[in-house]
């Protein structure tokens, strides 16, 4: 512990600056709701960290399962009377099988299969969504969903949600972490790393292709609930296919195989999108760019330029260091 | 143990496996011996479950496994190396042997979850058995450094000691010694000969002849596919067939 905190000095700093900042931001309750998103959205990148950053397999169809968790939770709420928590739990419950469903035929075939198949999801979902009007409320969605209640602590505010979500963020990168460094996330590294050795040891490549997806789709679909709570309202327009490539964009633009990265590549995108929201019919231009920008100049993401930067900083005190004892050793010498 | 029982395998217009028969017992150091191109290689993917055989049996400790899955035949006992290396070259030296222990462990996505006692015993003793395997195979002291960093002779016995964590009933080595120095293969043919005595059994190809007829108990030479003859080291070396075989095929 005290090795770790040592060694990872400078980004607990920078931490706890941020938690700060948040925290007084978050008095203001437009700032509060930007900061909950912010939670929402690392949710999402990280869960797709999981499937892309360790797996190798990549979604272009994330936006379907936000949208599943999102109408499942506040449905089950409204329609069956459901405690909100219980809701929560369950709408991600309900993304994580149907995540499976889609996984287990498409991780039969080619690589690449899964991808083509999630951006078909995605639209699907779009579609029913918006079409299927007695249930989803059509493109006008659901409103009045109630606030989530937390154990009787009811989330009523934004400032409430967003701590709410964080800590659930919290969690969720706990639970990422556990699993990545368990015998599971070694067998999802050693597919990614080469499948075939993956298999010579034992390892069935098809059922841990669709436990990566199913433990991605479960992350979304939280987040996807945590949504349509905070926000009270859902309609389709959140869950289209350039939802799905920003998600993918705050991902690589943060950095895959990290705990921080999508949370970064989350609060930057998110960002980014509210500053320039008169553009909103340019977004998917404007992610296509980040995302080359990301492939082109720093393609280990945000996180991989801080690291980077952080080891050139090291070497560079270190050189001074040695220089002024090198210096001092010839100065007493003469 | 293993039964290779009229085994072919046809690739298109291409017969690299003929009607070979063969049967490595317990316990001991059986070669494959052939030129380039006889068919060692497509036995061992045949045998490990990556090609299914065009025809006959391979029968593991009274079991039928041609055409099984390579990851179900990695449960049953058997694990392998490779030709041409197939390491996860951006996990380290010990990550790498971990995954090799997936087949004895049990640890599912709950059990990594809620960090369970059982896991967490079960990993930390999976990580004694690598170190003591890597130990082992001379490379204990690279456990942090990239796989896909090492040398060539590390990576080979990178190779074998990430198949012999998994306590394999039987171990396929093709061509581990390709690519080392003479030093180093003869580190190999000691390390090989060890490995038998602590009691496994082991299939190797290999054309470095001082190493085979070192460590083999037994050997049989594929030509063209065709199994061309089966016994000691020394029946092998003064067979006329092979010799001609060998010669004519000179390389
Ligand atoms: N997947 C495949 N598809 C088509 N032909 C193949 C395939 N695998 C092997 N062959 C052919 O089968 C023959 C035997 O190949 P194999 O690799 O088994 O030989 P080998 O005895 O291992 O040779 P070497 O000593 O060079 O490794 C070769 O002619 C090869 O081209
Ligand atoms: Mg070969």
């Amino acid at each position: 512990m005290k090795a770790f905190i040592s060694k990872n000095k400078w980004t607990l700093l920078l931490l706890i600056a941020a938690t700060a900042l948040m925290l007084v931001l978050a008095q203001k309750t437009y700032y509060a709701l930007i900061i909950a998103l912010f939670g929402i959205y690392a949710i999402v990148a990280t869960s797709l960290d999981v499937l892309f950053g360790y797996t190798g397999q990549i979604s272009l169809g994330h936006a379907g399962l936000f949208a599943i968790g999102a109408y499942s939770s506040a449905l089950l709420t409204i329609k069956f009377g459901v405690p909100s928590l219980l809701s929560l739990v369950l709408g991600s419950a309900i993304t994580a099988l149907i995540g499976a469903l889609i996984a287990i035929p498409a991780s039969k075939l080619v690589k690449h299969f899964l991808s083509l198949l999630m951006i078909a999801f995605g639209q699907i979902i779009y579609l029913i969504i918006n079409s299927w009007t007695e249930v989803t409320g059509g493109s006008l969605g659901i409103m009045n969903i109630p606030y989530l209640n937390v154990f009787g602590f009811e989330v009523n505010s934004n400032l409430k949600g967003a701590i709410v979500i964080w800590v659930i963020l919290a969690i969720v990168l706990l639970v990422k972490h556990r699993i990545i460094r368990s015998r599971v996330g070694n067998a999802f590294i050693a597919i990614r790393e080469n499948t075939v050795a993956a298999r010579g040891l034992g390892i069935d490549v098809q059922k841990y292709k669709v436990l990566a997806f199913a433990v991605s789709a479960a992350m979304t679909g939280l987040a996807g609930g945590l949504y349509a709570f905070l926000r009270g309202f859902i309609s389709p327009e959140t869950f289209n296919g350039t939802q799905s490539v920003l998600f993918m964009t705050m991902l690589l633009f943060g950095g895959i195989t990290t705990l921080a990265g999508p949370v970064i590549g989350a609060i930057v995108l998110l960002l980014f999108k509210e500053v320039f929201q008169t553009f909103s019919t340019y977004q998917g231009l404007i992610y296509a760019l980040f995302m080359l920008l990301v492939l082109f100049f720093f393609p280990n993401g945000i996180i991989g330029l801080y690291k980077s930067g952080k080891t050139a900083v090291m070497k560079l005190l270190s050189k001074r260091a040695e220089a002024t004892r090198n210096g001092g050793a010839e100065n007493a010498e003469n | 143990m293993l039964k290779i029982d009229h085994v072919s395998m046809v690739f298109g217009g291409l017969t690299a496996n003929n009607d070979v028969c063969a049967e490595v017992h317990k316990g001991e150091i059986f070669g494959l011996i052939g030129p380039n191109g006889a068919g060692k290689t497509t036995l061992f993917n045949v045998i490990s479950g990556f090609y299914k055989p065009t025809a006959g049996k391979v029968i593991f400790n009274g079991e039928e496994i041609q055409g099984k899955l390579s990851n179900q035949i990695a449960q049953k006992g058997i694990a392998r190396t490779y030709q041409n290396i197939n390491l996860f070259k951006k996990m380290t030296v010990l990550e790498n042997v971990l995954v090799g222990c997936h087949t004895q462990t049990r640890a599912n996505i709950f059990d990594a979850i809620f960090n369970t006692k059982r896991s967490r015993a079960e990993h930390e003793e999976a990580i004694r058995r690598c170190r003591e395997v890597l130990e082992f195979m001379g490379i204990g002291h690279l456990e942090d450094s990239l796989a896909g960093s090492l040398p060539y002779g590390d990576q080979r016995r990178l190779e074998i000691a990430r198949a012999l964590v998994s306590n394999p009933k039987l171990l396929l080595l093709d061509e581990p010694a390709a690519g080392m120095n003479l030093t180093e293969k003869d580190i190999l043919t000691d390390t090989i000969l060890k490995i038998r005595d602590l009691g496994y059994t082991v299939l190797i190809v290999e054309h470095n002849m001082k190493l085979v007829m070192k460590v083999c108990d037994r050997i049989c030479v594929l030509n063209h596919g065709n199994k061309l003859a089966e016994g000691t080291p020394e029946e092998i070396q003064n067979n006329p067939d092979v010799i001609k075989a060998y010669l004519g095929g000179a390389k």
